[in-house]
């Protein structure tokens, strides 16, 4: 293989970057690199001096880009401290079409490790996907994160959900249990009454149209209840929920003395021929942050504001054991998961036995964002950094 | 004590495992079916355990033939005559 340089991708590189992926769309593979600066499905700019940011880490043989991926620079609260580290997504290497240069997306790696050694990364798909196993190679830990979903028109998510349509002994299970109502599916959506009935009484919800200081007052009065957690302050939210992004909505959630209680980030979509949701109009619980004892009116207040948009389907993925039990409390019920957390060796002490995954916070607004789950972005580009 | 030639065709071998043993000395990137990313990554973290070495990260990318390990370990001298 010819030398390679791994780099900071730069504004002469997109030629160079539309060549590789024109080569991997030859070559019958989906995956591109990020082209024209924004990360497809967020609308994430990155004003200067945030020390938060995304780029776009190339390997370039000097004529040619041969693998690359996205590094998202912030911050996190472990154990207490607050601690740089980097989200890694969107790994893709010239080395799936053409084995000249399969060591290259193993050059990049172990570059970003060691330029950055506190790396972590979310989603993946399937401790089957080549990447997983990569990283599992890499001595990265990693752990599931749980996939809770609850069904507000049980009847049309048991008939149409592709999972259930596909699988025909299924199929008819399906059809029998949307026919009655589908018990435990209806048992949740009566427990998910019952118990945001209660908390309605305690908690003021308002839909923001950004974020404010009062996200840095919720943000230093909850911190200590999580073992981890990315920084969820003003600076990191609004630029990640930017103002004037109407696929986001932001729900505050203060108790009846005015104190601040939690918020949750909530979005929707109607899929079309989705291949997990079909047609489904689904909403996900995109982010939230919230002190322990807050967490079924936080809830709640998502699944009311989804359900009064005529959601069939609310999903989350949710790590921490607490918002777990929140969320199962509300009726949620768990699904199998092919979503999961990963961190490389100088992330210690995440997922050592001192600091197990139900004690970190993790959402789908971590790491790539809701992707394909919220709609597309109808805002112009910023995202990443080409410098 | 076997040499550094064979510690490291073990390597190879227990990524490799259909790769015949006469093989492994002209083994590369081009020549073997599953030496994809994956399996070079797995040879590098096996190799490296093998001779309790890490490789510094410009010589990485040159690691594609069994004949570039060799090389390159043979560089480092006390590969030479194996650990004391």
């Amino acid at each position: 293989m010819s030398r390679v340089e791994i780099r900071v991708a730069h504004a002469g590189d997109r030629p160079a970057i539309a060549r590789f992926n024109e080569r991997l769309h030859a070559g019958g593979q989906d995956e591109r690199l990020p082209l024209d600066g924004q990360v497809e499905g967020e609308g994430y700019r990155t004003p200067d001096g945030t020390g938060q940011y995304r780029r776009l880490i190339v390997a370039h043989d000097g004529a040619e880009v041969r693998a690359g991926m996205v590094l998202f620079d912030t911050r996190a609260v472990v154990a207490g401290d607050v601690r740089n580290f980097a989200w890694v997504y969107n790994p893709v290497s010239e080395g799936l079409i053409d084995r000249t240069w399969t060591l290259a997306i193993v050059h990049l790696v172990k570059w970003a490790q060691g330029n950055r050694p506190f790396l972590m990364c979310l989603g993946v798909g399937s401790m089957d996907e080549k990447w997983a196993q990569f990283m599992v190679k890499m001595n990265w830990r990693h752990a599931p994160v749980p996939f809770l979903f609850l069904p507000l028109r049980p009847k049309r998510v048991l008939r149409d959900l592709p999972a259930l349509r596909s699988r025909p002994a299924v199929s008819r299970s399906a059809s029998l249990a949307a026919a009655v109502g589908g018990g435990a599916v209806l048992a949740g959506i009566l427990r998910t009454q019952r118990v945001w009935a209660t908390r309605r009484a305690e908690v003021d919800v308002t839909q923001e149209e950004m974020f404010g200081p009062w996200a840095d007052v919720l943000y230093d009065a909850a911190r200590a209840d999580y073992g981890a957690a990315v920084v969820r302050d003003q600076r990191y939210l609004e630029q990640l929920y930017q103002q004037g992004d109407d696929r986001y909505r932001i729900l505050r959630v203060r108790d009846r003395s005015g104190a601040e209680a939690g918020w949750t980030v909530v979005t929707s979509r109607r899929m079309q021929e989705n291949r997990y949701f079909g047609n489904l109009h689904v909403g996900t619980l995109v982010d939230g942050f919230g002190t322990l004892g807050s967490l079924p009116a936080v809830l709640g207040a998502a699944v009311q504001r989804l359900a009064d948009e005529g959601v069939d389907l609310v999903i989350a993925n949710l790590s921490h054991d607490s918002w777990v039990k929140a969320a199962r409390r509300l009726g949620f019920l768990p699904g199998p998961t092919n979503f999961y957390f990963f961190v490389s060796p100088g992330g210690a002490p995440l997922l050592e036995p001192t600091l197990p995954v139900g004690e970190i916070h993790l959402a789908r607004g971590d790491c790539e964002g809701p992707l394909t789950l919220a709609p597309p972005t109808p805002l112009p580009t910023g995202g990443i950094r080409l410098s | 004590m076997p040499d550094l030639s064979e510690r490291l065709a073990s390597c190879f071998a227990a990524v490799f495992p259909d790769l015949a043993a006469e093989d492994i000395a002209t083994a590369s990137v081009e020549s073997v079916d599953g030496w994809d990313s994956l399996a070079a990554v797995t040879l590098l973290a096996l190799v490296e355990e093998e001779f309790d070495t890490e490789f510094p990260l410009n010589v990485v990318a040159d690691l594609s033939s069994f004949d570039h390990f060799r090389t390159l370990l043979q560089g480092t001298r006390e590969f030479v005559g194996g650990p004391p």
